[in-house]
């Protein structure tokens, strides 16, 4: 089980890597590919996830928005949106007061805890892999693991090299402790920070910012 | 009819005239078949395939014509497209029109009936002109017309093999849409040789067999004689020029290519992967006679092969086929960087480097290579539409 102390230092890593300073409590817009509206720090997106559509609805309810108001804004939301908001200004109002209302804050809460914890789950995995070498990967190199498991899902490759097989070409890491460089030269021999290699620099960034909040000696 | 009566009255002329039309009849029809329907059917199988855009996308790459002249005002887009669409249906009629069939098949006409009408004749003696069982001796009945043309054993036997054979797989090549001029032009060159070579062939022969012999030749294709007699030539010359009928096709690595598929790709001029991979597909599908799709897969798998070779193996059941799988897989993560179709082509590409043993920049330069090859992308371009 990864250590609770933890738990603050991955969610604001998760938190500057999707969003950066930006409120989660607020609909955004990636204006890419399939994505609708999104928010929270896991940024739930309505269109691709139920989930956040569900809980936009009971936010709106909670919020006293009436049964045809809602089901405006949902079906709304629940499309690619290339072009940014379709709402009006009324109704784009009245979603982010919703969200950004105390009931509002719980339920989206929720939402990016359920979400937490499938992360912490691959967190979990990648452990028992490391220990079944009598290895620890080291806490500011979990977050690496975090934003990466957050973004690809199941860390299958990952798992292997951690096991102590190479994959990609890449020898595993020397061990005993599985440290933030050698998470590092995992990370920048895929072939998505390979194609993507600007995108790394965020990632260091969003991890330095969640390893401001691990406990002192961890980082 | 007494057999004098029978010679006067042309009977046996006539009779082998009428047979001598019958067989090139049959022997015509796969060609007028195919000219008829099998020709509208291929042309339409590889229209179909080709948008406007992959129009355009094809003059450039495999014609070198440019849709815009040199010095001369853009184009509109409608207007490439417009312009693409004449100049290809211009090169399908001048390179693959019906018009390429019509001489070869005149000569054929004109070879098989000699040669049908020589068997013919030959039928004729043996089955009318017999008294007592015997054949009846020509040299008492009036010369000129009376005058049987009689072939022996051995050419009768070549020219009925060769006619069964060249027939049959006229039949075959019509009806798989893959019937060239110059299977029309050989097969009237196996025809008219077939008297000679049964000859040739059958000296080297016991004389039981000759004449069973020559028949079964009949079955060989021009090709596979010309193989049988430089063997021979070279075993019993002591030439020292072997045939090395043992060296591996290296297009049958590629999956789906068996020896009769080499075969056919031989047969089209293609002997290398390198060569399939950048040979034209219209072309391939003209001189293989295969369905556009099978055309452009092959091509696509070629290309991928002369980076990756046999690691395309370990990549196939990853979903990585050829060039244009590549293509998409590369694209999705080049584009798609924040979607799940991003995310997923890149753990794709990470497995991929994995099972092939290399690193993934060497890897991803491979599949960039691959996928931004002008051929890929036309493939890509046509297979998309």
């Amino acid at each position: 089980m990864v250590d609770t102390s933890l738990y603050p230092a991955i969610r604001e890593a998760i938190k500057t890597n999707e969003i950066g300073n930006a409120s989660p409590y607020m609909l955004s817009y990636a204006r890419l590919g399939e994505s609708g509206a999104s928010f929270g720090i896991f940024q739930g997106d309505t269109h691709v996830n139920g989930t956040a559509r569900d809980v936009l609805r009971q936010v709106l309810e909670a919020a006293g928005a009436d049964a045809v108001t809602v089901g405006r804004i949902g079906t709304a939301l629940n499309a690619a949106l290339p072009h940014g908001s379709p709402l009006s200004a009324a109704d784009n109002t009245l979603a982010n007061n919703a969200l950004a209302w105390a009931r509002g804050h719980e339920l989206v809460d929720a939402m990016d805890t359920t979400l937490l914890n499938v992360v912490l789950g691959y967190l979990d995995k990648c452990n028992a892999a490391a220990a079944k070498k009598g290895w620890v990967i080291a806490p500011v190199a979990l977050l690496y693991i975090a934003l990466w498991v957050n973004m690809t899902g199941a860390p299958d490759t990952l798992c292997k090299w951690l096991g102590g097989t190479s994959v990609m070409g890449l020898a595993p890491p020397a061990g005993p402790t599985v440290t933030q460089a050698n998470l590092e030269t995992y990370l920048q021999a895929t072939s998505y920070f390979h194609a993507h290699p600007q995108n790394f620099k965020h990632m260091q960034e969003s991890v330095a910012a969640g390893a401001k909040l691990l406990p002192a000696g961890a980082a | 009819m007494s057999v004098a009566g029978f010679v006067a009255a042309n009977m046996g002329h006539i009779l082998s005239l009428a047979a001598a039309l019958a067989l090139t009849g049959l022997a015509l029809s796969p060609i007028l078949i195919f000219l008829v329907r099998g020709w509208k059917i291929k042309r339409a199988d590889i229209f179909s395939c080709f948008s406007p855009d992959a129009k355009v996308l094809y003059l450039k790459t495999f014609l070198k014509i440019p849709v815009t002249a040199a010095n001369a005002p853009p184009l509109t887009i409608e207007e490439k497209r417009a312009f693409a669409e004449t100049t290809f249906e211009t090169m399908y009629h001048e390179r693959y029109g019906k018009q390429h069939l019509l001489w070869p098949t005149i000569q054929f006409a004109i070879v098989c009936l000699a040669a049908t009408f020589l068997f013919a004749e030959t039928g004729v003696t043996q089955i009318a002109l017999t008294a007592n069982g015997q054949v009846q001796h020509f040299g008492g009945l009036p010369p000129g017309l009376f005058s049987f043309l009689v072939l022996s054993g051995i050419p009768a036997s070549g020219i009925a093999g060769a006619y069964l054979w060249l027939v049959s797989d006229l039949i075959a090549k019509a009806y798989r849409l893959n019937l060239k001029p110059a299977d029309v032009l050989g097969s009237a060159l196996r025809l008219a040789m077939a008297a000679a070579i049964g000859y040739g062939v059958t000296a080297m022969a016991k004389d039981s067999i000759a004449i069973p012999l020559a028949f079964a030749l009949g079955a060989f294709p021009l090709d596979i004689v010309r193989v049988m007699v430089r063997r021979f030539a070279t075993d019993s010359l002591g030439l020292g020029v072997g045939i090395d009928a043992a060296a591996k096709d290296p297009i049958t690595k590629l999956n789906g290519v068996d020896q009769p598929t080499s075969d056919r790709l031989l047969d089209a001029d293609i002997s290398t992967i390198t060569q399939l991979a950048y040979c034209d597909p219209v072309q391939l599908c003209m001189k293989t006679g295969y369905v556009f799709a099978v055309a452009v897969d092959l091509a696509s798998q070629a290309l991928a092969w002369n980076y990756l070779e046999a690691k395309l193996d370990l990549l196939r059941p990853a979903g990585l086929r050829g060039a244009m799988e590549i293509w998409d897989t590369l694209d999705d993560l080049r584009n798609k960087s924040t979607s799940d179709d991003g995310i997923r082509a890149a753990k794709l590409m990470d497995e991929a480097a994995t099972l092939a043993g290399m690193t993934v920049p060497t890897f991803y330069n491979a599949c960039e290579e691959i996928a931004d090859d002008p051929y890929t992308i036309f493939l890509t371009s046509s297979w998309r539409e």
